[in-house]
């Protein structure tokens, strides 16, 4: 009985697997997908793995040219992989691509320069992504990827 | 007649081992910066939170306000030593179930709270950790079993089961990755991976002679089309039993997520794809068990070898 128990425990929850693996679409159904975010949220079983598909893209950088002390100007970016927190700030940036999100991730990022520079000035904040040169432009003068601004903004604090 | 089954319960020690060290590198990579990862005036504040709570999952916003918790950065830190002793325990098979629950609980906590930061690599831990939640990994190169007076057995018929779990798991995580980039051009023409190692994100040391490698097309066509066959075959290659086919197709496998971790900087996605594929199939290339710290069988049946090493899909 016990051995039953796990076999069909175990089979149900590959069947869960394939069904949140996205390699077929099943159903829009709120109470299913309500069921598999349930199961999934306590086991693990049940995620996408439609990895850099159906195309990799161009990933979102945020630039950011911050005036500290009316003299300098600081420059920094987010979503280049430097660090874990950047890595993961990256995450946030490529899940939403809409203006209303770079505007909101805008803010946040505005807010950690503003903890980051306590005597900053105004900071413009742009979102855009990298767009490689062709395989040939490569070659022949090494060219290096050209950034496309998306969205921009200029934030101060107060 | 050969001691198959040795091989095939290491697999067990491996995902258990091997989950273990990724959580402590991962707690010793976000360790400082825990404030700005997981918290309420992190880079996710409550108006990217809140909306896109769900009730029936249990978040660590969601206990930091249960609890009326003021100071985060205490409990975040206590959180994180907490999450790193019980991954030592796990690590060396001590209290291995009591550990494994804690640790599936702080990570399953951290992911459901902020699964906007969450990357492909958190989604596979969590589900390895279910696995080693509740498969007996406790049985196999483990304190738990040393110090145990009575003899602890894994049935073979069991341990297959486990096995195949993983292995179909596994099949299905590589097909569907191939298959979802079937339709995307840059997959078609050969050039996905020139995409890929031109994003900024994916910079590394290795970047500028990868960069020059793939500069000649037909290089990114080898790589982009390689990768996309590895995904694609994978399920089905891994269980031919003809010749070195197994094992070349699992070394294949390996090296791709040996260059996903070099050339592209993804190095906890790399090993813990490393730890899901060696939980699942590598058996099939550990010839060298120590038979005295592994788990000792139920050998009642004479069968048993014949029956695993028939079933679970590996040449011994």
């Amino acid at each position: 009985m016990k051995d039953k128990l796990l076999k069909g425990f175990l089979f149900f929850h590959l069947c869960i697997v394939v069904l949140g693996s996205g390699l077929m679409k099943f159903s829009d159904n709120k109470v299913f997908d309500g069921l598999m975010l349930r199961y999934s949220s306590w086991t693990g079983g049940g995620f996408g793995y439609s990895f850099f598909s159906p195309n990799v893209g161009n990933q979102t950088v945020v630039k950011t040219y911050t005036l500290i002390g009316h003299k300098t100007l600081k420059q920094d970016a987010f979503g280049t992989g430097r660090d874990i927190l950047d890595c993961r700030f990256s995450s946030v940036l490529h899940t939403f691509r809409n203006h209303k999100a770079y505007e909101l991730m805008s803010r946040v990022v505005a807010s950690y320069i503003f903890a980051k520079y306590p005597n900053a000035g105004p900071t413009y904040i742009s979102i855009g992504e990298y767009m490689p040169p062709t395989m040939s432009e490569y070659r022949l003068s090494r060219k290096k990827n050209q950034f496309r601004e998306i969205c921009n903004g200029t934030y101060t604090y107060k | 007649m050969k001691p198959v089954t040795f091989n095939h319960a290491m697999q067990l020690a491996v995902l258990r081992i091997g989950v273990a060290l990724t959580i402590l590198a991962k707690i010793l990579v976000e360790f400082d910066q825990l404030d700005m990862l997981f918290s309420q005036h992190g880079i996710i504040q409550d108006v990217l939170t809140k909306p896109l709570d769900v009730s029936y999952a249990l978040s660590l916003p969601k206990v930091i306000e249960f609890f009326g918790i003021r100071n985060e950065h205490l409990f975040l830190t206590g959180l994180y030593a907490v999450f790193g002793l019980a991954a030592c325990f796990l690590l060396f098979g001590l209290y291995t179930k009591i550990s494994t629950f804690i640790c599936l609980l702080i990570h399953l906590m951290v992911f459901n709270g902020y699964n906007l930061l969450a990357f492909g690599f958190d989604g596979f831990l969590f589900t390895l950790l279910f696995y080693t939640l509740i498969f007996p990994v406790q049985k196999v190169f483990s304190l738990d079993q040393l110090m145990s007076k009575k003899v602890q057995t894994i049935v073979p018929e069991r341990l297959n089961l486990y096995l195949r779990v993983l292995q179909i798991h596994l099949c299905i995580v590589y097909f569907t990755a191939g298959f979802s980039k079937l339709g995307g051009q840059e997959w078609m023409n050969g050039t996905a991976i020139w995409q890929a190692i031109n994003q900024p994100q994916f910079y590394t040391d290795l970047t500028p002679f990868v960069k020059a490698l793939a500069s000649y097309p037909w290089v990114s066509a080898l790589l982009t089309w390689g990768t996309l066959a590895v995904e694609l075959f994978f399920p089905l290659l891994i269980w031919v039993k003809w010749g070195k086919m197994q094992a070349f197709v699992l070394i294949g496998v390996l090296l791709m997520h040996v260059f996903i971790g070099a050339a592209m900087g993804l190095q906890m996605f790399a090993w813990i794809m490393i730890v899901f594929d060696l939980s699942a199939f590598g058996g099939i290339l550990f010839k060298w068990s120590n038979q005295l710290f592994l788990a000792i069988f139920d050998r009642k049946s004479n069968a048993y070898e014949e029956e695993i090493s028939g079933l679970n899909g590996c040449r011994n």
